[in-house]
Formats: structure tokens, sequence, C-alpha cells
């Protein structure tokens, strides 16, 4: 059985961020670490090889800058890892990603395929869905917890209101939330282990049928505006308050029309 | 008759010497062979270089063992040693003189020498020594802290019984021969009168059976001495000749760019040090140890001494094995040699045999059991060399660990705080960087709490304020400075510590840096001790060194006015470990303060719980060592409590809080410039 865990190299949710006019990031050498929800996927993915034997193939696509996710996600315990190289950064949004990644996880045919419900960077939360899709494969996202039997993948997930029990069949995708299983810490020895492994390369090139042609694009980003302080209506009597309240909803707020 | 003429028979009334003799190689051979077997079982250890510097190691042996100076450093146990152990050593010297007049030929039982040091002297060596021992069986039988076993009593029953014996055959030669210098033996003399009016023949029969009693009995005390215990006497001098000379901080470089790397860290009994193996041999279970620790005295389940005691149980128990089947490998296979032999013995790894997990990252590594350690026996380094291999080879630690391991990799500070905002609030303080001012003659290194901690950055105020007012030519690094790796390195992490350290050193000497100021121990180590390893060298100071030097040079002046009294809590890292106990005192009384001490201070002080690491872990055993300390500084009754730790500062504020207490916490450069404020002209007091 093998397992195609995708994982990404993302901005330090700590760093120091600044934005342009064009609502483009400063680069201030901000530090790029592995997404917390690959290294959830990772880890239960490791777990699993450790328990049961699997092969853990980890997948990153990007610039150079990605594949210290990949060598991560060795040093965390997987048997192999496959960097797409993207160095014009080709193949940014979810669409793309996900064409490529699904035809990789075909390559290393995998039995199932994990990665994060979203990244921390950009919380677009699209790219596994549509590999499952893509794929033709169910998916369950937000997985809290997951276990194998014969088969069948045994998930809980979060959903709006609670946790949905959901068993899928194999081959299948699986999408990670935060509490899927807690990331080891890779030891030195992990670490120094790894620098003997070899990262496969493939280019972007192989899989993208075309990187530009997209069904769409992002026009403008914007930085969300602060958050105003509330206000306290006061007045006098009751009626005045409420007269007041109507008012600037009406004129400040524009949510009340006519009244 | 002439006290000039005065001598004794040897050998009066005993015959059959040849047995003696036959005995005494007999007992000599089994002296010599438990010794040997000791000192060659630790040879399965790590070999160190510690015989640099003979004169200075043959003087702390001298002073420590012959002259017992760290042994009577506590009262009580230390004059009871003193007793036996100086008691014990006259009467040798009386016995070695003996046998030279017997098997030499020369004349020492004669005389005056006879009548002062044998007679007279050898009699009150024998009172100490038998009171001293009487009295360790009295101690060892009602302290129950100091865990002791049946064969300690056995061991100290029979010198008693050797002494006791000694004075009623002295009793019995007086009273039989009627010996004319009795005067001279008063114990024997008054033992001789208890016999009085005994027949004669009697006395002599008597005489000769307790004689050989007394030889039975010492003979057993020397031929088993270096099975017991008792080889201390040997081994103790021995470890202090091999005792760490330089910072007792520091750890065995790792060479992470070594791509062949096996082993790091202690794993199994023979990556310890034939030091350290000696050291658990040496171990003489006084727990001293133990009531100094601060992980023991606050109920925590590290026991020191338990510790030393696991490891030489281990290293008994399988030092054998080792040992035989290296030499098997050397007969057989010479070129594989110790590696081949490395690969077959499946070991225990020590964490499980002698320290159990959790009481690995109980230690805060403060260095005070050393200290009150009559053989300064290193428990700390023992204990990080364990880490290490846990953490850098297992990737096993607490939990807690892994956000600071984590924030230090990304961000090089342990709270994680982005990097880009280290040099924030030093700019408020307008310091300039190197980058723009690469000449200045200082590197000031405020250090992660001094750059991050809202607290601490009052103390990085004041530093700066005395800087200035006082001319000094400073600069920082500002944002390419990272945490200097102490916590890291001392939490086990080599790798973590390597790559801050690493990248610390290339940025100091891309300026070309030479004279560093740091405003936290923890970093005054790291940077003096742990860099030079990695080929970083510079002259390294602490703030409250500075602030001393600029108040003696007169360009600091503090008002003598400050009438408060001060409770000064001495940081592990910096007195213990750096010696740096005079200078934040001298400071202080400059600024006029009455400085108050608690109990544990200067090198013998109590940790406030945050080395090691332990400000990044969480205690869940006991009571807590900062509650613990802030108890004792607040029994000072001073009106404030201060240091020279940011660390210390966080963990006692801490403390007091816990307490109810209102009194405050300060750090030495806050105090004296708010003393020096007050006088300026140039600044309006607040
Ligand atoms: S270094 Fe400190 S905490 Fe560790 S064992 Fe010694 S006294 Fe206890
Ligand atoms: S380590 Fe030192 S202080 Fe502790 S019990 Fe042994 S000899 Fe005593």
């Amino acid at each position: 059985m093998r397992i195609a865990v995708f994982v990404k190299q993302v901005m330090d949710p700590e760093a120091v961020l600044a934005f342009d006019e064009s609502g483009a990031l400063v680069q201030n050498e901000q530090n790029l670490i592995i997404d917390a929800y690959s290294e959830y996927a990772v880890e239960r993915a490791v777990q699993l090889k450790e328990e049961l034997g699997f092969e853990v193939i980890a997948v990153t696509i990007g610039d150079e800058n990605s594949i210290p996710a990949v060598r991560h996600a060795l040093s965390m315990g997987c048997s192999e890892a496959y960097q797409v190289s993207d160095p014009d950064q080709l193949c940014t949004i979810p669409e793309l990603k996900a064409q490529v990644l699904a035809a990789v996880a075909k390559e290393v045919s995998a039995d199932l395929v994990m990665g994060g419900c979203m990244s921390a960077d950009t919380g677009r939360a699209q790219v596994m869905p549509r590999v499952a899709e893509i794929l033709g494969l169910p998916h369950v996202n937000k997985v809290v917890e997951m276990r194998l039997e014969g088969n069948l993948v045994c998930t809980k997930s979060e959903v709006n209101d609670g946790i949905a029990e959901i068993d899928v069949q194999l081959p299948a995708v699986i999408c990670a939330q935060e509490g899927l299983a807690e990331p080891r810490y890779p030891s030195m020895w992990d670490i120094m282990q790894t620098r003997k492994k070899t990262i496969q390369t493939r280019s972007v090139n192989e899989y993208a049928t075309s990187c530009a042609s997209t069904s769409h694009l992002a026009v403008v980003l914007r930085l969300k505006e602060a958050r105003k302080s509330g206000s306290i209506i006061e007045g006098e009597t009751l009626s005045e308050v409420v007269q007041k309240a109507v008012s600037a909803l009406r004129d400040e707020a524009k949510v009340l029309w006519g009244a | 008759m002439q006290s000039g003429e005065a001598f004794r028979e040897i050998f009066w009334n005993i015959d059959h010497h040849w047995l003696m003799q036959a005995l005494l190689v007999l007992v000599l051979f089994l002296f010599v062979f438990f010794l040997v077997r000791i000192i060659r079982l630790t040879r399965i250890g790590i070999p160190v270089a510690r015989s640099d510097r003979p004169g200075k190691r043959l003087w702390g042996s001298f002073r420590d063992a012959i002259l017992q100076v760290k042994v009577l450093s506590e009262k009580k146990s230390g004059i009871i040693h003193a007793m036996m152990y100086f008691g014990f050593l006259v009467l040798l010297v009386c016995t070695i003189t003996i046998a030279f007049d017997t098997y030499l030929g020369t004349h020492f039982i004669n005389g005056h020498f006879y009548l002062y040091v044998i007679s007279l002297g050898g009699d009150i060596a024998g009172l100490l020594f038998c009171a001293g021992v009487a009295a360790a069986i009295v101690r060892r039988a009602v302290n129950k802290n100091l865990e002791t076993k049946v064969s300690d009593i056995i061991i100290l029953v029979i010198l008693l019984l050797v002494g006791i014996t000694g004075f009623t055959i002295e009793g019995l030669r007086i009273a039989a021969a009627d010996d004319p210098w009795r005067m001279w033996s008063p114990i024997g003399n008054l033992v001789a009168y208890a016999f009085s009016g005994i027949d004669e023949m009697q006395l002599v029969l008597w005489h000769r059976v307790f004689w050989w009693i007394h030889l039975v009995l010492a003979f057993a005390a020397i031929g088993t001495w270096t099975c017991t215990k008792l080889v201390h006497t040997f081994l103790i001098p021995l470890i202090l000749y091999r005792r760490q000379l330089d910072n007792a901080a520091i750890l065995p470089f790792v060479d992470l760019e070594d791509m062949d790397i096996q082993e790091i860290g202690v794993h199994t009994i023979r990556d310890f040090t034939t030091k350290d193996l000696l050291d658990s041999e040496a171990c003489i279970r006084c727990s001293r140890c133990n009531e100094v620790c601060p992980a023991f005295t606050t109920g925590k389940t590290l026991v020191p001494m338990g510790f030393m005691q696991g490891v030489r149980a281990q290293l008994r128990l399988e030092g054998p094995e080792i040992k035989a089947t290296r030499r098997h490998k050397h007969k057989n296979d010479v070129t594989e040699g110790v590696q081949g032999a490395r690969k077959e013995l499946t070991l225990m790894p020590v964490v499980g045999a002698s320290i159990k997990k959790a009481d690995l990252w109980q230690c805060v590594t403060c260095g005070a059991c050393t200290e009150a350690c009559p053989a300064s026996i290193e428990i700390a380094p023992k204990v990080v060399k364990i880490r290490t291999h846990q953490v850098s080879m297992e990737g096993a630690f607490p939990n807690e660990a892994q956000s600071t391991f984590r924030a230090l990799e990304t961000n090089g500070n342990p709270w994680g705080t982005g990097w880009q905002k280290r040099m924030d609030r030093l700019a408020d303080l307008e310091v300039l960087t190197f980058a723009e001012h690469p000449n200045a003659e200082w590197l000031y290194w405020p250090g992660c709490s001094g750059a991050f901690d809202d607290r601490n950055n009052k103390v990085t105020a004041a530093v700066t304020q005395i800087l200035k007012a006082t001319g000094v030519d400073f600069a920082v690094l500002g944002n390419e400075e990272r945490c200097c790796g102490d916590a890291a390195r001392r939490m086990g992490n080599e790798y973590v510590y390597y790559q801050l350290a690493s990248r610390n050193i290339a940025a100091l000497e891309s300026y070309g840096i030479k004279k560093i100021l740091t405003q936290c121990p923890h970093c005054l180590t790291a940077l003096s001790v742990d860099y030079p390893q990695l080929g970083g060298s510079y002259e390294v100071i602490h703030h409250t060194q500075l602030i001393q030097r600029l108040i003696g040079e007169g360009r600091l002046k503090p008002s003598r006015d400050l009438s408060a009294s001060l409770a000064y809590h001495d940081s592990c890292y910096l007195g213990r470990y750096n010696h740096v106990l005079k200078e934040p005192r001298l400071a202080l009384a400059a600024a006029g303060a009455s400085i108050v001490e608690p109990n544990r201070h200067g090198k013998a002080g109590f940790c406030c719980g945050a080395g090691g690491g332990g400000m990044w872990l969480e205690e869940s055993q006991g009571t807590r060592i900062n509650v613990e300390r802030a108890k004792q500084l607040l029994s000072t009754n001073a009106s404030q409590i201060v240091t020279g730790c940011p660390f210390c500062l966080t963990m006692l504020s801490d403390g007091i809080k816990a307490l109810d207490s209102e009194v405050s916490v300060c750090d030495v450069a806050e105090i004296i410039w708010n003393s020096t404020l007050y006088q300026s002209d140039r600044i309006e007091p607040k």
C-alpha cells in the first residue's frame, strides 16, 4: 500500500508581514517552514507506515524553496520524496496545483492521498478536493481522526456543528485538520540520515497541460480592513435610543433601506 | 629515668611473626587486587584528557582530600569525618614507623619521638578515631536521609573494634609490663588501671589473645578496604586530580560537520568517560548533593546521589561483560578492534536503568551538587550528556520543549516572535547596530529576554542608559543576533544549538567583534564557554562586571543614599559557573544598599528553577523551585530582591507573586541607574 502525502512550504506564521500597494507581500527574509496542516497529514501517514508497513511518498510543488518541506517530511519518516519543480512559479493557483498533484499521485500509484485541509498561508482549502475530483476519488475533509480497517478508511471529520463519522473505500483522499496527529520532532539523527536520501525531481511542464489557461484568476488582492471598534448608543428615553439605532443602521452601516 | 631514653620493645609478648607476615602479604594482595579491578572496570569508558596543569590538579587533591577542606565545609559530618580521618592518619604513621624499625632497622620508637608522637600522639589520635567512628555510627543510624546500608554499619563497627582492641592491648601491655612511660599513654594507662589487680600471667595471656584479635580485625579492614566504600580514600584523591579545571559548564564538543558521526551523547554505560565512571565508584553516599539539589528538595523524583549509584550499579552489572568482549575482540581480530566489539553487545540504555526518564528533565543543571560534593563529582554534565542522546538521537523529550525548539529553529528566540522584531525595542532606545556603527568598541548583547520580554526590556533600558551616560562606545547586532543557544544545548539539542551558534559566530566574525557585553548569564556562558569550541573566541563579560568597573573608574557615580536592604540572588550561571560574585555586590554597596544574604548564597546559591532549559519545561512534580527560592529570599525581610539574570528575574517575580507578596524584584542595572539618576544634574528625577 502506498500513501502519497502532499506537503507545502509556507511562511512562518510568526513572521513579520508587510504588503505593498498592490497587496503583494513585501519580502523581508521571512522564514519558511513546513505547513502545520501538511505536518498533521505526514505524521498520520508515517504512523500508518510504522503500524502497517506502508510506503509513504511525500510530494511538493514549487521552486527550490519548497525542497525543505519534503526534506522535513523525510526526516519525519516518509519513505520517498518528490519535488515537482516550478522555478518560475507558474503553478501557484489551486486549480493547476491540483492537476499536477493528481498526476503525481497517479504516477506513484497511491492508494491513499493525504494532505492538509488547507494551508496556513493562503488558506484557500481547494487543492485536496480538486485532486479528489480529478482522480474521481471520494474525499473526506477536515479529518481529525482516521484509521484503516482493511479497505475502509474510518474517519471523524469536523463539520459545522460537530463531528461526522465518515467511512470511505480506498482509494481515497483524506484532508488533515489540526488534531489528526501530533507531529513528531525529527531528531538530529533523523535529519542526518535524511541528508543521504535523494529527492526525485520532476518538472512542472511534464504534468500541467497548460499553465496559463485557468478558469479563474485573482484580479486584485486587498488587505482586510481593521475592525472598527463598536459604539454604544445612548439616549434619555428608550424611543430616543431606538431612533438613533435605526438611523445609524440606515445611514452609517447601510443595512436598512426605506425605514 | 630520662625521657630521652624511653623506648618500647616491639612485638613484646608476640610470637609467630611469620603468620602475621604471611597474612599481611595476602591482605596487601587483596588490597591491590580490588583496587586495580575497579580502576580497570572504569576503563570501559571513553578516555578523557585531564592531566594538564598537574600542579594545580595536585594542589586540589591535596587541599580537598588530604587537608579535607571541602569535607569540613559542612560542620557536623565534616568534623566527624575529620576525627576519623586525622586519627587514622596518625595511627597509620605510628604503624609505619614501627614497621620501619622492625624491618629496616631504624630507631624511631625511641626517646622524645616515641613519647610525644607515638605514645601521646597515637593515644590522642586513637581516641579521636574511636569517637569519630562511634559518632558516624550514631549519625548513620539516626539520619534516615542517608540511605544507610548494612554494609556501611559493618565497616564502621569493624573500624571501631580495631580502635577499641588497640587500646585494650595497650592497656594490657602497660599493666603486665608495668611500663615506666605509662603516663605518656593516657588512654592506655586508664585501661591499664581497669586491669589492675589481675594476675600477671593472665594479663600476658589476654594480651596475646587481644593482639591477634586486633590484628585479624585490622587485616580484615585492610583486605576488604578497596572492595568496600573505603576505597574512596584512593578514588577521591584520584577524581579530584582529574576534576574539571575549566568552567564547570563545559560540555563535550560535538562536531556536527562530521557526516560520519554515529553516536552523540550518552546512551549506554560505555558512552560515559572514564572520569564519569570513576566518579560513580568514588561516590560515598554522603547525600550532600541531595541536600542542596533544588529538584530533590522540592519533592521531585530526581535524586542526584541515586543517579550516581545507578551509574555505579550499571557499571558493575555490564562493565565486566563489556571488558571481556573487548579483550576477546582484540585477541581475535586486531584490525576490527574496539569498534567491532561495540556492535555486538546489547546493553541497557542508561535512561531507565541509571536514571528515570522523568528525572532527567528535572535537573536544572545548577551545579549546586558538584559544589557541595566533597569529591566534586560532576553530575549536571552527565545529565546533559544523556539528554543530548535522548534529543539528538531519539527525539525523546518532554512535549512542551518542542515548541521551544521549533521557535528557536525558525525565529532564533524561544518565544518564536518574528526575528525581524528583535531590534524594535532597542531602536526605541536609540541604540545603533554594528551595521550602522561598525567600529564600536563593545558589542552589547541584550539576549532574547532583553529584546523581547516586557519586564526585561526595562533592564535593557537601564543598561543602555548607563552605557550612554558613561560614554561607552557600543553597538548591537540587532536583527542579526540569534538566541545564544544555551537552553537548546543544555536541553540536549545540539543541532539547534549548532545552528544558532554558528550563525551568531558568523555575524560576530563579519564585524570583527572582540569584546562582548552580555545582559544574561546564560549568554555569557554560551559565548565564553561554548562558542570557543566552534572557533569563536571573544572577551565576554556580564553587565554587572562592567557596571562595577565603571563605578570603580569613577565614570558612573551612583548616589550613596539608597538606604534599602536588598537581598541579592546569585544566578547559578553567573555566580557558581562564572564566579561573578563580588562585582554585583560591590556595585549595590556603592549605591549605599545594605545587602542581606539568604542562607543559600554565593557559590552555594539556590537556583530559581530556570537553568538547563528549566525556563521552558514544566514542573509537574513536587512544589515549584521558584516559589521555594522566593520564600528563602523573602525570609530575609529585605525590602527588595535583586539579581543579575533575566530568567531569575522572571522566575522570582512569578514565585513572589504566587506567595502574594508585594516585594519587587529588580536587576542590578536598574538599581544602579535609578540611583545615578537622582543625583545627576542632567536628568530630572521622575
Ligand atoms: S545540577 Fe542542580 S538540579 Fe541538577 S542534580 Fe545537581 S543540584 Fe540537582
Ligand atoms: S555525589 Fe558527592 S555529594 Fe553526592 S553522595 Fe556522592 S559523594 Fe556525596
